[in-house]
């Protein structure tokens, strides 16, 4: 470290502390809805889920969109703290209205909201949420055990308390400047009321799961009824806290109706034919160009389009499995031979944009990687040039054959390079699978090269794809390089976020230009119909399940 | 009751204008049973472009190009191109390599292994024939398409686990024929003749009854290889059929249903309209042989 730096480096955590610390954000629920309209209240909302929830709609033990597209308006968008509904990167207030860090950052004090109740009447206190914490740490009753939940902020804690009455105070295992990026997440949601868990775990039912107690929850909307494969309704909970920038109660819709529809085609006939408001959210169900010009066609002006990143697609060669990809010179060649921009074209007709590891809107990435090699389109002839020259210096001229692991349902991007490759000579023989063969054999390492989905908003959570392996079962690259896990290991140290911003961007510059471990191909917009009606949706640039609580939307008819 | 005996050797080969060249036969074929013969030129036009695929496709069906993607049939692209610019007409002529691969190998595995056991199970009796029977019962239990799904499944989808699967699911009804067959075949004369001058039960077999079984099987072969080429086609469709970039008819079309079904119909169309055609044209040939195969049914 610099002399420069080392002066530097106490003033700066002072001033990052100091932020923290004092900070007050704004209030979670801006005006819905663009254009200075005036919200109008009541009437239903048709959209589309794709399937059903899972079986006990747990959001500690099961994740997906089948879950979370319906849930989030059950169980509410945040727990203590949320993603601001105008900022998926910033972390806003929920249920707790403010909060203090320790200057260690291992203990977090939130002083709770008051006038929250559970939908059947009963007030949430910060008691609740205690028992809330601890019950995601797992639980033993005699010789049944509740398992810890497997999402990356809970487990970070080491105690809940209630102190002064109306606060609690979060101690961590250790310092972790991310903590509250982690716990903004939209899926982490208090959805255990204490009143009604406790008896049925005191009486040996410990894996109890809110559909076991009537979904009693925190969230703008009530189940109403669940037709297991037909439809889901909501309705308006009379009793939920929120209110917009006006003061007035949130949610604004009486209630919406999901049916149950697991194909696209079917999803956008029924859009067409006006029986659905929007479309489902998820992987493989966003449109295409040529659909959005299709019902822009038949319905012009009648159709907006929530345009969400997030997919973004990464390829990258198993490094504890014998191959040429063991070869630096060979992985480069690979990485520089891609033509990303006909990927673009080729697998989701040009409604994409090309990134590195994070999205270059959230800030993280360095501002220059437009110009790194195999991203820069000027440099386009020049890369595969020296891709078959580093081929030819790894005594490779002529190409090789390799395996690659690919989800079934992910064929069309696998297509694209495995035909992209044969222009290297590069020969993959796709090795398509189910989604459970899939978990089971990425899990146990069981391929040669992969790709995957890779998303985050804050760069901590990619060690989950570039921590060590062992670490990252399910995750992108596999390897045993000490000097990519030391790096993230520097994220606990970080002092604020331009430190954090640093370390992220030596990650991604070692993981794609100095190793060329993965190539990042480019984020998939996935975009969901809606009609023109439907106000107040305000989805992020990334992340599928940003504000799907609905509290804001509201129907302009 | 009458009994109707299966037609002797030189009968069953020779149904048509006997004593006829080649030619005479099958211009007697053309004039007794037209549909057939439409049904012939079709599969005999897919044999031509499986063969000469090299020859009559004018691109590279598996080489992408991009900047020309989802172009409507035209001059340039006879049946349009897909989404990475594949050129759509060669990709059906080369499919019809993979359909007509799969549904020759399938039915051929079938027929072989199927006959044998059948005849064998009928000739033979007894023990061996009522186990070989409660197989046969207990794979025509499983609809044959989700037994083809669970085989590919468990090989791994490829051109010739495909095939291997389809030809599973075929020989249990080959069996039955098989078996029927030789039932009725081993009550005719020339079967006791046969073992009164002492031969063996392999040679009666072989020699008398299997060629004597097979008849209705080869209607029933012509007939599965349309099925199977449907069957192929389907597994495509799910995905669990030749894997890309290989083109195939269900293939094909799986990859226009993804989406482009309105945008660019002619992704599903052209490929659909090869392979109805095909089946089809089966299935015309098949009634118009089991026409002139069957001896109930000859002469009308």
């Amino acid at each position: 470290m610099s002399h420069r730096i080392k002066v530097l480096s106490p003033i700066l955590a002072l001033v990052a502390l100091a932020a923290i610390a004092c900070q007050t954000p704004a209030p979670s629920a801006p005006a819905a809805g663009g254009g200075g309209d005036t919200p109008k209240r009541g009437g239903i909302a048709v959209i589309a889920t794709r399937d059903d929830p899972p079986t006990n709609w747990d959001p500690g033990y099961t994740s997906g969109i089948t879950l979370h597209q319906v849930s989030t308006g059950i169980f509410g968008a945040g727990n203590f703290v949320r993603q601001c509904r105008n900022d998926v990167y910033t972390v806003c207030p929920y249920l707790a209205e403010s909060w203090e860090a320790g200057t260690d950052l291992m203990t977090y004090t939130f002083k709770m909201r008051e006038g929250v109740f559970w939908n059947d009447g009963t007030p949430f206190t910060p008691q609740d949420a205690v028992y809330w914490l601890d019950l995601t740490r797992g639980t033993q009753v005699g010789d049944k055990t509740r398992p810890a939940w497997i999402d990356v902020g809970t487990q970070q804690v080491q105690k809940a308390e209630v102190i002064d009455g109306n606060k609690v105070r979060v101690t961590l295992k250790e310092r972790v400047p991310a903590f509250l990026d982690m716990m903004k997440t939209a899926t982490i949601n208090i959805a255990y009321p204490r009143h009604l868990f406790q008896p049925k775990i005191e009486a040996g039912d410990v894996r109890v799961g809110p559909s076991d107690v009537g979904f009693v929850s925190l969230g703008p909307y009530k189940l109403a009824k669940h037709e297991k494969g037909s439809l889901i309704q909501l309705r308006r909970n009379e009793l939920y806290w929120e209110k917009d920038a006006k003061g007035e109660p949130l949610p604004y819709l009486d209630g919406i109706d999901f049916p149950v529809m697991k194909d696209l085609n079917t999803i956008v006939a029924a859009f067409r034919t006006g029986r659905l408001d929007g479309g489902a959210r998820g992987t493989g169900f966003g449109l295409l160009p040529e659909q959005r010009q299709a019902l822009d066609r038949t319905l012009p002006g009648q159709v907006q389009y929530a345009e969400i990143a997030g997919y973004r697609w990464h390829i990258a060669w198993n490094q504890l499995k014998q191959g040429p990809w063991q070869d630096l010179r060979v992985r480069k060649a690979l990485g520089l031979w891609l033509d990303k921009r006909s990927g673009v074209q080729a697998v989701v007709g040009g409604q994409s944009f090309l990134h590195t590891v994070m999205d270059p809107r959230s800030g993280w990435p360095d501002p220059a990687w437009e110009t790194w090699p195999s991203f820069n389109a000027n440099t386009r002839d020049r890369d595969r040039a020296d891709a078959k020259r580093l081929m030819s210096e790894a005594g490779l001229a002529s190409g090789f054959e390799m395996d690659f692991f690919c989800r079934r349902s992910w064929v069309q991007i696998c297509e694209w390079f495995q035909g992209d490759y044969s222009g290297l000579g590069v020969k993959l023989k796709l090795d398509l699978v189910d989604d459970a063969t899939w978990t089971d054999r990425h899990r146990r390492g069981d391929f040669d090269g992969q790709i995957q989905i890779v998303t985050a908003t804050f760069p901590e959570l990619l060690e989950q794809h570039f921590g060590r392996t062992g670490l990252n079962a399910g995750g992108l690259l596999r390897h045993n390089d000490p000097q990519l896990v030391s790096m993230f290991r520097r994220f606990k140290d970080a002092q604020g976020d331009d430190a954090r911003k640093q370390i992220y961007r030596e990650v991604e510059k070692y993981v794609l230009q100095d190793q060329w471990y993965a190539i990042s191909l480019f984020d998939e917009l996935l975009a969901i119909p809606y009609r023109s009606y439907v106000k107040g949706l305000m989805p992020g640039p990334e992340e599928v399940n940003h504000n799907l609580d609905y509290a804001t939307v509201w129907l302009d008819k | 009751m009458a009994q109707t005996t299966v037609p002797l050797q030189a009968d069953v080969f020779l149904p048509l204008a006997q004593g006829a060249g080649i030619f005479g036969q099958l211009w007697d074929f053309t004039k007794r049973k037209p549909l057939g013969a439409a049904g012939a030129v079709v599969l005999l036009t897919l044999v031509l472009a499986a063969i000469f695929a090299d020859v009559i496709a004018p691109y590279d069906p598996i080489a992408q190009n991009v900047p020309h993607r989802l172009r409507e049939p035209g001059t340039e692209y006879l049946l349009g191109t897909d989404t990475y610019g594949r050129d759509v007409f060669s990709r059906i002529v080369f499919g019809a390599r993979v359909s007509l691969y799969i549904g020759l190998v399938s039915v051929l595995i079938g027929t072989v292994v199927g006959v044998l056991v059948g005849a064998s199970s009928g000739y033979t009796g007894g023990v061996y024939d009522l186990l070989v029977q409660r197989i046969v019962d207990g794979m025509m239990g499983f609809p044959p398409l989700i037994l083809a799904l669970i085989l590919v499944v468990a090989m791994g989808p490829s051109i010739n686990s495909v095939a291997f699967a389809l030809a599973v699911t075929y020989i249990p009804r080959v069996v039955r024929l098989a078996r029927a067959s030789a039932l009725s075949t081993c009550q005719e004369m020339f079967v006791d003749a046969a073992r009164a001058i002492g031969g063996g039960h392999l040679r009666i077999m072989l020699r008398h009854v299997v060629p004597n079984s097979l008849a209705p099987v080869f209607v029933l072969a012509t007939g599965y290889l349309g099925t199977a080429i449907v069957a192929e086609a389907s597994l495509s469709f799910l995905g669990l059929g030749v894997p890309p970039p290989s083109p195939s008819w269900g293939g094909m079309m799986q990859f226009g249903a993804r989406g482009y079904l309105e945008a660019a119909p002619w992704l599903t169309f052209f490929p659909g309209l090869a392979l109805s055609g095909v089946v089809f044209a089966f299935g015309l040939l098949g009634d118009a042989l089991r026409d002139v195969l069957d001896p109930r049914l000859r002469g009308r």
